[in-house]
């Protein structure tokens, strides 16, 4: 899926000179005049972000936005208005909005901060998608490759281990081994740092 | 007769005439004797009267006069009773026309015996007697004879007198009806002497005979129950009372009228008297009734002319309050105009010869020097002027009365009346009037009225002047407050407005900017021509809006209603676009003059247009209506909203009344305010749909010809209407 700018707008011209600016930057748009229209293409996992305009008949911009935050709580919304208040700007960035950024606005600041929500946006769809490899290794081990794991990034010696799980030293020495091709390392130190990545390292 | 009385008797064997005399009294005859005469049985029997065979003097009942006849009793049925009616029958009376009638008390047997021994000429027996004796052997056969004897078939015995009915029983009225019957049957079964024997005065019983003719004997005897009354003066006033007491009453009214009568005469006579006495004195009375009437018809003649006098007084008020009415109601005048037009009313009307009216200096009340006197409106000879107010120095009159102050002038003959005018309880103005003195007279009392209604008249005009003056300066002040507010209120609504076009061309100028960064050949004209429109867009919204915060002094001109129409739509299209909501107005190809304060009315349609808006749902229609009534426009704007609740139509056009949680609930006030200070009223309809607003304009003849501003304004306004048509 190509990252894509949604820009949610009644008003043509805004809509148009929108797509014209981002077109500029190589930044690909699409065009929604009002919010039900855009919810109906909406999906979670999108890349991109979204720019509504508060203002608009039937759907307004701040009903739209809980609406996206229902569907994709991460999916980066900028909220641009022509009059904007601090009880609604407030409100906006309480519910999760990227930003909320006022007409007539300053074009160079629009940019940034579409691009910086879509790399944000990126980031964490990246990292939640590492997250989850990771976890699909871990997943792999066995109870015993498990609680041998455990000892072992606690920095627990083979014997001490085998005398605490009473196996014996060759088999602890196995289930390391197994773990370990499992995990895709080949040094401790490596398990260490993938265990940390995962979360698995026990607290101090 | 005791024993009937005394109902002890059930039945009665008796003779006919007592038969009759019962059957009269209600009882009722149940069976006759029957006797048997040589095998003929006869429920008859009959008298006879009888001499001596040899007599040969009596032969006929009429032969019996002057001779002695006996009867045995006066009281006897069928003896003399049979006979007294023969010799009636044959105009002798027995009393009167026999020598001797006596009578024996006896048994009949002892007259015969008188008769044999000529003791007495003849005698009157019962019928068949002499049979009976002569058969007995008592008596020798034809020695008697029956004198006009009468036959009749079927009675054999000799006789002289009718037949009549035999004995007989009857029962009485209180008999018991089944007893009566029982006796009566065994009575006529009782079995019979035998027929053999020639002669039997008693054979049996046999069925009721008739008894007419006992009645009619009974009758021509006057014997009971045919017994005359006895002629008693009680029994004459019983029958004829009625009669007598109206014959009594007669004589005696005639007897009054009589005596009345004969005193009238009298009085007639006397009357006669007098009549002759008064004949003489009424000839005097005459002539003195004569003058005394000619006294009273000068006295209503005087009376009559007063009338008069006070009718055309009446009428002349009446005139002048008609002219006094038809002024105050004269629409097309001003305040002014009408003050002079009715000072000219009461200068004629009151006959004098000129009328000023002065101001009353406020400065220094109480002072009346002429130099504290205006003069602002005068009708007649302005020559009086200088003579007027020279007397009103010499008048002084009391500005704080409220009484018709009169001021005479002996040395220029001349009249001063004044009233003062009163404002709020103070002295405003001198009404005064000026006049010969000797031609007017004190004003009438209705004529004074009149004067006060004119100058309470007058004060109210001047009061509402004033009230008039203060509205439309506060009109004019709370206008231009209202104008700025709304144009604050329009602003914050517009900045949406305005920041769009401004976004939009800040975009397409700063994406040109970046592709001619990257490649300076780049095709940018695209942009640049769409940055410029929406620039474009900006300025006409600001434009619009400055030429609705441009405040004008209020002023009366004609302008092209339907032009202001659509200025107004212009700017709430976007407005109304955002709604959904569709707005109609006139088309701009027809021109509709009106007159009055241009900038006002847009403000007021503006308003109402607001309001339809906020008022309607999405997709509704908001129309504006201009019609033409005569010398007038109607302005309807429709909406196709929620309508107004009827409990809120009255105080709708209350001040600082809003159903919005925005706005101060001005609008409404103002734009009445605006619309009845042209003359016309602001209302509101429910109608079907929603609810409609409707006001008029007058008309005019000609709008103002277009200026350039104007020219201008509405290019622009064509521009914008392009520009939305081309973003929508």
């Amino acid at each position: 899926m190509k990252t894509c700018v949604y820009i949610v707008d009644d008003d043509k011209q805004v809509r148009e000179s929108l797509e014209w600016l981002l077109e500029s930057i190589q930044l690909p748009t699409k065009l929604f005049e009002n919010g039900q229209d855009f919810l109906d293409n909406f999906s979670a996992g999108l890349p991109g972000c979204v720019i509504l305009d508060v203002r608009m008949p039937g759907m307004n911009g701040m009903d739209l936005h809980k609406s996206i935050k229902a569907i994709d709580e991460h999916f980066p919304v900028i909220i641009v208005t022509g009059h904007a208040d601090v009880p609604m700007a407030l409100r906006a960035m309480k519910e999760g909005a990227f930003d909320f950024i006022e007409k007539p606005y300053n074009d160079q600041h629009l940019l940034e901060r579409i691009q910086v929500a879509i790399h944000q946006y990126d980031d964490l769809q990246k990292k939640q998608s590492k997250g989850q490899a990771l976890n699909s290794l871990f997943n792999q081990l066995s109870k015993r490759e498990e609680q041998v794991l455990s000892e072992v990034l606690q920095g627990v010696p083979n014997k001490l281990i085998a005398k605490n799980l009473c196996i014996s030293i060759k088999t602890v020495e196995a289930h390391r081994s197994n773990l370990m091709t499992k995990l895709e390392v080949k040094t401790i130190t490596e398990l260490v740092r993938l265990s940390i990545e995962a979360g698995r390292c026990p607290n101090r | 007769m005791n024993a009937v009385e005394k109902q002890q008797l059930q039945f009665i064997i008796t003779s006919p005439n007592h038969i009759v005399n019962y059957v009269s009294k209600g009882a009722k005859s149940i069976a006759t004797l029957q006797s048997a005469y040589h095998n003929h049985p006869s429920q008859f029997f009959s008298a006879s009267v009888i001499t001596k065979a040899d007599n040969h003097f009596i032969n006929s009942l009429s032969d019996l006069r002057n001779n002695s006849v006996a009867a045995s009793s006066p009281f006897e049925f069928g003896g003399y009773q049979m006979m007294l009616r023969e010799f009636i029958r044959s105009g002798i009376t027995p009393e009167k026309d026999f020598f001797e009638l006596l009578f024996t008390n006896g048994s009949q047997t002892r007259i015969i015996n008188a008769v044999l021994h000529d003791e007495i000429d003849a005698g009157i027996i019962r019928s068949g007697l002499i049979e009976e004796m002569t058969q007995s052997g008592l008596l020798s056969p034809n020695t008697l004879k029956v004198i006009s004897p009468k036959s009749r078939s079927g009675f054999p015995l000799k006789h002289s007198s009718a037949l009549y009915a035999q004995w007989g029983i009857i029962n009485l009225p209180y008999t018991d009806v089944g007893l009566s019957r029982e006796v009566a049957a065994k009575l006529f079964t009782m079995p019979k002497s035998p027929l053999e024997l020639p002669y039997q005065s008693h054979y049996g019983w046999h069925f009721p005979a008739d008894l007419d003719t006992v009645r009619g004997l009974l009758r021509a005897l006057k014997l009971p129950p045919y017994t005359p009354h006895k002629i008693s003066l009680m029994a004459l006033w019983e029958e004829y009372a009625f009669e007598a007491s109206t014959v009594l009453v007669l004589i005696l009214v005639l007897t009054l009228s009589i005596a009345h009568v004969s005193r009238v005469n009298r009085k007639l006579a006397l009357s006669k008297q007098e009549l002759a006495k008064h004949r003489n004195n009424l000839g005097q009375e005459v002539i003195q009734q004569t003058q005394e009437l000619s006294l009273v018809n000068q006295i209503l003649e005087e009376d009559i002319r007063a009338r008069e006098a006070v009718e055309a007084t009446l009428r002349r008020s009446r005139e002048a309050l008609q002219g006094f009415y038809e002024i105050s109601i004269d629409y097309h005048a001003s305040y002014t105009e009408k003050v002079d037009k009715l000072i000219k009313l009461a200068c004629i009307h009151f006959q004098m010869d000129a009328t000023f009216l002065y101001n009353i200096s406020t400065a220094e009340p109480g002072i009346t020097g002429t130099e504290h006197l205006l003069l602002q409106s005068f009708y007649g000879d302005k020559s009086y002027e200088n003579e007027t107010l020279y007397n009103l120095k010499l008048a002084n009159f009391e500005p704080n009365s409220t009484q018709i102050q009169n001021h005479e002038n002996i040395h220029s003959n001349k009249r001063l009346q004044s009233i003062t005018i009163q404002v709020n309880e103070q002295p405003n103005r001198f009404l005064i009037f000026i006049g010969e003195r000797t031609k007017h007279t004190e004003l009438t009392d209705v004529d004074q009225e009149l004067l006060r209604l004119m100058t309470q008249w007058i004060a109210s005009g001047i009061e509402r002047q004033a009230i008039e003056e203060e509205r439309e300066n506060y009109r004019a002040q709370v206008g231009k407050i209202t104008r700025l507010f709304t144009a604050g209120e329009l602003a914050t609504g517009l900045a949406h407005e305005i920041n769009q076009p401004l976004t939009a061309a800040a975009n397409y100028i700063s994406g040109s900017l970046i592709r001619l960064k990257e490649d300076s050949s780049a095709n940018i004209e695209v942009g640049l021509t769409r940055s410029l429109d929406s620039l474009n867009l900006a300025s006409n919204i600001i434009k619009r809006l400055r030429e609705f915060v441009q405040t004008g002094i209020p002023q009366h001109q004609t302008f092209d209603l339907n032009v202001s129409i659509n200025r107004v739509l212009d700017i709430l299209m976007t407005e109304a676009h955002r709604q959904r909501i569709e707005l109609k107005a006139p088309s701009l190809s027809t021109e509709q003059c009106v007159m009055g304060d241009k900038i006002q009315i847009e403000q007021v349609i503006l308003n109402l247009v607001r309001n339809a808006i906020e008022a309607s749902t999405v997709g509704g229609i908001v129309s504006i209506e201009v019609t033409h009534l005569a010398h007038k426009v109607k302005v309807n704007v429709i909406d196709m909203g929620t309508g107004v609740d009827e409990t809120e139509i009255q105080s709708i056009f209350d001040a600082f009344h809003s159903s919005k949680t925005e706005g101060m609930g001005l609008g409404l006030a103002i734009c009445r305010s605006i619309i009845e200070a042209h003359h016309s009223t602001l209302q509101i309809q429910n109608n079907d749909l929603g609810c409609q607003f409707t006001f008029t304009l007058p008309q005019a003849k000609l709008c103002t010809p277009m200026t350039d501003q104007n020219i201008q304004t509405s290019s622009a306004k064509q521009d914008s209407l392009s520009e939305k048509s081309k973003v929508n």
